[in-house]
This record gives structure tokens, sequence and C-alpha cells, in this order.
């Protein structure tokens, strides 16, 4: 794929019209801001590319996405006031032409179901996991979360996930439409992505395309405002007692003791 | 149980980080003004104790709340006739001091889970659709019953119910008058967990319990977000549905399906 | 049931405050202008009627609204003067966007393409296992219309309705009614009686009280309508032009699937 340049952590396949992007960070797929730019290059360059009329994003192995490498802190910092690359990098994700389906086979954790939700539909199974744990942890939604869940899932549901961090299972989160489609295993997850894909390769890509961009008016934007208050209750948080605490209490496998403050 | 504050027809708890909030006016918890500035009161209080991190909004009685309760300056009587005085031809409705108050409970901080362990019905299901979540069981019963006494939605539930279950389901309900029962509520999303009826207040806490477990800072803030706006619309809301009301009010329509319901027949409408 | 006013295209008659707007070109009624033309002529005059304070709008025959009619020349006509919304079909669609009783709609059958946009015009559907709802433009190399564009996802919300517009998958009534593209699901000899049931249970509740409500629920929508076929149109001229619209014309009619490239 001489258009793209060569990535470290990304690669694209690309037959019948279908782009597979997968991305690997083994063994638990945690993301850094490297990776995510990765990820925005290849769906930019097959924005390009008239070979390809829909992308499936997907990783190997049995997590989807563990979620952002904490213990690497650059990622996270402001570079200067009102720079934040990892969210600027995650929200060109939202901006590119064709549609996505995600093959989520196994957990998406966090900034990890934030990923997760970029695509514009999922393909899960019952091993699937989508956890917003973020307030477990004394800290706060990111990633767009505040948008996208209430977008796919509606308000009632989105809230649920974010105050209190629960995990949703496959088959719950397809009932929620959280998942579009539900089969039967990890191992029949991307084939079934793909499979979504082709259908929607089948169909005019100026037509799908055109359309696309009408049904999703507005919505890179409104992500982008998301993680910009995300982002400012982030860094008031990661200051707190509570969120030591939280990150302690996950490291120690135990149930958090938070103060409010 | 820790009891806070002191009020006539509402009682406040506070245990574990969860605060409880209990209408007493049983059976059937008529709302008034009075009622839900009390509410609003409890709400505004716990909002400011760091001990409370959930809220959990109960009654006492057969139902959550039935509806309003019309006597406070004017009553209907069951031929439709009204008794008390009215200050002017343009008066507003008491509803309208209502509404105010109504939108003070959806300005506070905290989430609030809804204990839905009977009949939530008209005003009343305005006031079962405050709280971020709904706990109900299969004997309560849900209905926006309003353009059946000739009347109109209120108390913002054309903003809440359809936010909550998505605007065709909303409509069907304000255009049908239909009662649901709670398990169908639940699979519409009017309401999120279904319990046994002795169950309710219980799993209710639980749910509560589950949200005090996470970051308080977290929680209020992620609910600041999700909630943008929310206070605003319903108050535009009320203000829309406020001046519907009080046209319909004069019209032999509404005279008639009050009669009717007090006489458990179909009303005989006009269109006048 | 008496007979309501004289239409070429429908036929109109109204019962116990139900008024029943069938449509009458069997078996597949494509639309064309003036058949949205006499739709919207005969809703507004029941606004004005006592008489009615809910619609049935239903089909006779095998297909609910099948499509387009494709030898109407004025079907895709912009005038001359090409202000938006200059398109003379959308113009009378809208218009029964406009009008302020209840609607529900009797899908028997098919509902596919612009017929699919007349079918989410009503308030409410009522369907059976047999009828088929197809948003299928993108397979015909072209982009949707009618309003589609907001009346689906305000119906089915915006994952469904991205679902049906990139895929231009066809679902059975079942998966519809699953989905929220219809609130109610019976046998197909029951369709109409179950459509007149929701009318009539709507026509039992105060006509001033459903009539505000309806327009405070329905605030904006025809002009979110309005803008939305503005933007369609404008879209669907674009490909119209394109090589990829011939072939996917040309796909559809041969019935297979169509060779894309892109132009």
């Amino acid at each position: 794929m001489p258009a793209f340049g060569s990535f470290k952590d990304v690669t694209i396949d690309i037959e019948d019209h279908v782009a597979v992007v997968e991305f690997s960070k083994p063994s638990q797929n945690f993301f850094d801001v490297e990776l995510i730019s990765e990820i925005a290059d290849a769906f930019e360059g097959l924005d390009e590319t008239s070979d390809c009329r829909a992308i499936v994003l997907a990783s190997p192995g049995r997590i989807f996405c563990a979620g952002a490498n904490l213990n690497d802190g650059r990622d996270l910092g402001e570079k200067s006031p009102g720079h934040y690359p990892l969210y600027e990098q995650g929200v060109r994700l939202f901006r590119t032409t064709k549609p996505i389906v995600g093959a989520i086979q196994g957990a998406a954790i966090g900034g990890g179901f934030g990923l997760a939700m970029t695509p514009d539909f999922r393909v899960a199974c019952p091993e699937s996991r989508f956890s917003a744990n973020f307030t477990r942890m004394g800290y706060h939604p990111g990633f767009g979360l505040t948008v996208t869940l209430p977008e796919t899932i509606g308000r009632k549901h989105a809230e649920r996930m974010l105050y209190n961090g629960c995990r949703v299972k496959g088959e719950e989160a397809f009932a929620m439409g959280l998942a579009d489609v539900l089969v039967d295993g990890p191992k029949n997850v991307r084939p079934a992505a793909i499979e979504l894909a082709r259908e929607i390769a089948q169909c005019s890509p100026l037509g799908v395309v055109a359309c696309r961009t009408i049904m999703r008016d507005g919505y890179a934007d409104r992500i982008a405002a998301a993680t910009d208050k995300e982002l400012a209750n982030q860094n008031s948080l990661r200051g707190t007692a509570d969120f030591t605490e939280g990150v302690e209490a996950m490291t120690d496998r135990r149930l958090p003791h938070f103060i409010g403050a | 149980m820790p009891k806070i504050g002191e009020y006539n027809d509402i009682t406040v708890n506070l245990e574990n980080l969860v605060g409880t909030v209990e209408i007493n006016r049983p059976p059937h918890n008529f709302f008034d003004l009075s009622l839900i500035q009390q509410i609003a009161q409890a709400f505004e209080s716990l909002d400011k104790t760091s001990d409370c991190r959930s809220i959990v909004l109960c009654a006492e009685g057969k139902s959550f709340c039935a509806g309003a309760n019309f006597t406070d300056g004017r009553a209907l009587k069951g031929d439709g006739s009204e008794v008390g005085e009215r200050e002017g031809d343009d008066e507003e409705l008491p509803m309208g001091h209502l509404y105010v108050e109504a939108v003070r409970l959806f300005r506070t901080k905290k989430p609030i889970v809804g204990a839905i362990q009977g009949a939530a019905i008209g005003g009343g299901l305005g006031l079962a659709m405050m709280p971020d979540f709904r706990v109900t069981c299969p004997e309560a019963r849900f209905a926006a019953n309003f353009t059946r006494l000739g009347f109109h939605p209120g108390f913002g539930l054309t903003c809440t119910l359809t936010e909550a279950i998505g605007r065709k389901k909303a409509e069907l309900m304000f255009y049908t008058s239909r009662r649901f029962k709670g398990d169908e509520a639940v699979a519409m999303g009017m309401a999120d967990v279904l319990v046994p009826q002795d169950q309710v207040r219980s799993a209710a806490i639980e749910l509560a319990t589950e949200i005090a477990e996470c970051s308080p800072l977290g929680v209020v803030a992620c609910r600041q977000i999700m909630r943008e706006g929310l206070a605003d619309r319903v108050s535009a809301a009320t203000a829309k549905e406020l001046a519907v009301q009080t046209r319909l009010r004069d019209t032999d329509d509404f005279a008639e399906g009050v009669k009717a319901m007090t006489e458990r027949r179909v009303p005989n409408f006009k269109s006048a | 049931m008496s007979k309501f006013g004289s239409f070429n295209e429908i036929g109109v008659e109204v019962a116990n405050h139900v008024a029943i707007v069938e449509i009458q070109r069997p078996p597949h009624n494509f639309f064309n202008i003036p058949l949205i033309k006499e739709i919207a002529e005969a809703f507004e005059a029941l606004d004005e009627s006592d008489e009615c304070r809910s619609i049935v709008l239903a089909a006779q025959g095998t297909a609910f609204c099948a499509g387009a009619d494709f030898s109407d020349p004025n079907r895709n006509k912009v005038q001359s003067d090409q202000k938006p919304g200059g398109n003379p079909l959308y113009i009378e669609a809208v218009r029964m966007f406009r009008t302020s009783k209840p609607i529900v709609g009797a899908i028997q059958g098919a509902a596919i393409g612009g017929g699919l946009g007349l079918a989410m015009m009503p308030d409410f559907r009522v369907t059976c296992p047999e009828a088929r709802f197809s948003a299928n433009f993108t397979r015909q190399g072209y982009h949707p219309g009618f309003g589609l564009t907001v009346t689906l996802p305000e119906a089915i919300g915006r994952k469904n309705t991205e679902l049906m517009f990139y895929t231009g998958r066809r679902f059975k009534g079942e998966e519809a009614f699953k989905m929220g593209l219809a609130e109610v699901l019976v046998p197909r000899e029951q369709v109409r009686d179950a459509a007149v049931a929701l009318a009539t249970e709507i026509a039992e509740c105060s006509p001033l009280g459903v009539v505000a409500c309806r327009k405070i629920m329905r605030e904006g929508f025809a002009d979110r309508v309005r803008e939305a076929t503005d933007q369609e149109l404008i879209e669907q001229g674009i490909l119209r032009e394109t090589v990829d619209f011939k072939e996917g014309t040309k796909a559809m009619t041969e019935r297979r699937v169509a060779s894309f490239i892109g132009r």
C-alpha cells in the first residue's frame, strides 16, 4: 500500500472494495497517541483510494482495546495551552468519509470503548465487553463518549454506563443497540464485519458517501466540542485524591474508597 | 435510617451515601405546588452534603403519583364545574407556578433513581420521568392520559418522555392516552429495571448504591455534560404546554372529558 | 362511510371520526406528482372538517408504494429559477407534513425507495410480515430522498437509518417492527382494520388536545423535512449525471448487482 507510507502498528488489507485496518499492540492493545494517529492516517489515506468503499476496524487477540496506556503520562497531558494530542488525533477518526464497521471481538475498556465507538457499526459476540469504567477510577469519560454513546444507544443507557461504569457483555450490547450484529464467537466477528462492509460496498460509493455526509452532519464537531469538556473535567479530576485512590484500587483489584476530593 | 430535615409531605433519609426522598400522601400521592416545592428543597439540601452521592425518589402507598391534586385554589367537582376563586379570565393555572418549581427538580446535581412501585398517571408520569433512571414492577401503570380528559400533556413530558422513549412512542402515548404496565414500560424504555413489586424500593437503592460507589466528582461532572440544557428544555416545554393547557381549560371538551372520566364512560367530544 | 371530495388517484371516506385515504393505483401504487398532490389536498380538506379527527393512509393492491413512477418526466425537475425546494414533487410532499391531524399508515405491502418516504410520513405505521421496507437508493447509484434523511432517523434512530441507507437492504415486516419502522404488527388481512382501530383509539381522545399536542411534538418537523429535501435534491442532481447512476438503473432493471466505478 504505497499510498499510505509505512505504519508501525497498523496494517491495511484491501479486497473486494473492503479495507481491513488492523491495529495491533500485543497483548492487550492499549493505545497511545501514535497508534491513534496511525489509524487516522490509514482512514484518511483510504478516503483517497477508489479501491476502498468500506472499512473494517479490527485488532488481533482476545482484547479489542484495553484503553489508554496510562503509564505513558505524555499522552494525557497538555502539550501547550489547549493542545491535547490524544484527542486531536481521536477526532480525526470521525472526520473521514467512508463507512466503518468495527469488529469488536473482546473487551473495549475506557478509551478503548471510545475507540470502538468510532466506526458506524459494530459486530460483537457474547465474549465482547464494553466498559466505560472511568468513574470507577475517580476519572471522567473521554474520547467523545459523552456524544458517541448517547447518539448510538440513547441517553438513558449511556448515562447508566457512564455513571456506574458497568460492563456490558455482547448480548446485552446487541439488545441495546451498542452492537448492530451479534455472532456466535470471537472467531466469527471479523468475517461478519467484512460481510457487512461488503454489503455496503455493493452500493454506489458516491451515493453512500454523500448520504453518510448528510447523516453525520455536525457529528465530528459535536465530538470535538465534547472532548474539550471531557478534557477539562479530566484535567481537574487528575489532581484529586480520588483519582490517585481510584487508579490504586484498580491496580490492587479492590473497591475504591472515595472521599469526594 | 437517619432522617434529614422536617417536611410535611415527604420524608428524607440518608444512609450509605444514598439519600431517599419518600412522598407521604398515600394511597395515591397526588401532587400539588407544595409537594413539588418540598421535593425540590430536599434535593437541593442533599446536593450540598458530601454524605449523599445519589438519591432514590419513592412513594408510600399504592400509587407512585396518580396525578395532580386540583384542590389548591381551584377544584373540579365531578360534573366539571368549579369551586374556589378565579382571579380573572386570563389567570394562569396554579400549574404555572407549579411548573416553575418543577424545573428546580431538573437543576440539581446528583443522579436520581425513581422507585415506581405503582401508578404514574398524567402529571404523576411527569414526576416519574424526572429521575435519571426508573425501577418498576409489572403492577405499575404508566399513562399520559391528558387528551382523554380533554386536556394536554404537561410537567415537561413533551420533552422528557420524548427524550426517554423517542418521539414515536411518546406521540403514541399522548394521542391514545393508553395505559402501559410496568413490564411494557421497561420494554419501551420508559423504565430501566423490572423487579417484583415488593423489591422495587430495594432495587432502586441498589442501583443508587452502585452509582454511589463511583467517584462522586466524576459522576457529577459527567452528569452535568449528559444533562446539559435539559432543565432549560424542560422549562421551554412547560411554557408551551402551559399555554395550551390554559386555553383548553376553558373548553367544553375539557369539562366533558373530566365528566366522562368520573362517570367511567367514553367522552363525547365536540372539538370546542 | 361517507365519501369525501372527488379525486382521481385516491379515494377518501370518513366514518366514526376516522378518515381513510386510499391510494388507488394498484398493484404497485408507484407515486407521481398528481398522486402526492391529491393526498396533500385530501389531508388539507380533512383538516378543516370536524367530522375527521384522525386519518388512515392506505393503499389498494399488493404494494403500499413500490417507488417512483419513472415515466413521470416532472419527477426530477428543478425549477429554472433554481431556488432549492423548487422540485414540484417535493413541494407537494412537504404539504403532507404540514397538516394537523394524526395519520396512521396501513403498510400492507412493499414500501420501497420514495415509497418508503411516503410510508414514513404518517405518525404511526401498522404493518404485516409480508411487507417490505427498503431505502434502496444507493443500490441504484442514487441518494435517499422524500425527506427520508430526517423522517427515518427520527423514527428509528441514526444507526438503523445508516444501515438501511448504506446497504440498501430489504427489511421484512417483522424486522421493520423490531427496528421501530412500524408500531404495530398484525397478519396481512388485518392491517387496514388494525390501522383503523388505532386511528379510532386516537379519535376517542379530545381532538383539541391531540392537535395541540401534535403541534408541539412535531414542531419544526415539516421545516426539517423541507430542508432535508432541499439537500437531498442537490445530491440527487449531482448523482443523476454519473455513470454509476446509469449503471445502477440498468442493473436494477436487469435484476443484478451493479458494477460501480465511483464516477
